[in-house]
């Protein structure tokens, strides 16, 4: 249903392990609005590769996959090249002044992290399921997810009434869940 | 005719899109997140309950239920940046990753119920599926406001401490080890 689930907090993360406190929304804003953008740029898409039904003997549904499926995968290896995880790691496009002005910023606004170990490990976590105020962010979340679904249902009747067919409408308004 | 009702269809989204990056420039550059946050969630209020009251007779309200729409998606899509940069914000270095991932995850299951709750044999006012979503709504604004003062009053708080006594009482080890709840830490509004 949502193979994208893992990205979120991922990219979110890596957001936060760039960008100071007041230029992190604004990117994370990016990351799903360009979630809802594909959204309609997919469907043109497949559209498009579906007319490549009956190349090589495959039809034009397993194209989508395929392709779709190719693109992803070549993106995900590219990122571990070219997606640093932090300004330390990045040497290779980076000045040793500017890595060190990251860092520094990085230090001032959100604090450095100990020393890492499995044992360190199982104790945050506990400390982050005792988070009450996580629960209440996720509260905040679902004022989101759970809302969301009412589009699906909602924008094919009213497309519908605006006087297209109804398989049609249904068709062209699979919602965007991200 | 392809192309046109593509068009209606991906104007609701275009709208969101566009209401998710303002509200997140303007969140960032008050360095506020919550006015941003409640107001999209009130916003998103005000299109569902047009929505659960017209729905019923949509053949004779097509224009305002597709206004509705338009409203929903612009109060949708400020929530999940917004939240998400609330959460990764208000996380000391240790907690951040795992916290986020807790937070997207309590997120994640809004969607399971939200596949659940629009029931086929509802259609069209769908009750439950309305009822609530417009309930979580309500719940969410209440959440971002129980968060706004909490934040405010631990962030008091803290202030009143002096950072000299803060490190007069604590050694270096055991503030990292406090992550956010250290006293030097300060929460974002």
């Amino acid at each position: 249903m949502n193979p994208r689930a893992g990205f979120f907090p991922g990219a979110n993360y890596i957001v936060g392990q760039w960008y100071p406190p007041h230029k992190t929304q604004t990117r994370i804003a990016i990351f799903y609005t360009a979630s809802a953008a594909s959204g309609a740029f997919s469907g043109l898409l497949a559209f498009l590769i579906a007319k490549m039904d009956g190349a090589g003997g495959y039809e034009g549904w397993r194209w989508i996959f395929i392709l779709e499926g190719i693109a992803s995968v070549v993106a995900g290896f590219a990122s571990l090249f070219l997606l640093p995880d932090s300004p330390a790691l990045s040497h290779k496009w980076l000045m040793p002044d500017e890595i060190r002005f990251l860092e520094l910023s990085h230090i001032k606004h959100r604090g450095r992290s100990a020393e890492t170990s499995h044992k360190v490990e199982a104790q945050t976590l506990w400390k982050v399921i005792k988070d009450w105020q996580l629960y209440f962010l996720g509260m905040v979340f679902m004022s989101n997810t759970v809302p969301n679904y009412a589009l699906k249902f909602t924008m094919p009747q009213i497309i519908q009434n605006m006087g297209f067919t109804s398989s049609r409408a249904q068709l062209l308004t699979i919602p965007y869940v991200f | 005719m392809f192309t046109e009702r593509r068009a209606d269809r991906d104007r609701p989204y275009t709208v969101g899109a566009i209401s998710g990056l303002v509200a997140s420039l303007f969140a960032d550059r008050f360095k506020w997140r919550m006015p941003f946050l409640v107001g999209a969630q009130l916003t998103l209020i005000i299109a569902y309950a047009i929505l659960v009251t017209k729905a019923e007779f949509i053949k004779s309200n097509v224009p305002l239920c597709y206004f509705a729409v338009h409203l929903a998606c612009a109060g949708l899509y400020p929530i999940p940046p917004g939240v998400s940069a609330w959460t990764v914000n208000n996380l000391g270095p240790q907690k951040r990753a795992m916290g986020v991932g807790l937070m997207v995850m309590i997120g994640s299951i809004g969607g399971v119920i939200g596949s659940f709750i629009y029931l086929d044999r509802e259609k069209p006012k769908y009750p439950t599926g309305f009822g609530t979503s417009l309930a979580i709504a309500g719940a969410g604004v209440v959440s971002s406001l129980i968060l706004e003062v909490a934040y405010w009053r631990i962030n008091k708080r803290r202030a009143a401490m002096g950072e000299d006594e803060v490190r007069e009482k604590y050694s270096v080890q055991e503030l990292e080890q406090m992550d956010d709840r250290s006293p030097l830490f300060r929460y974002n509004l």
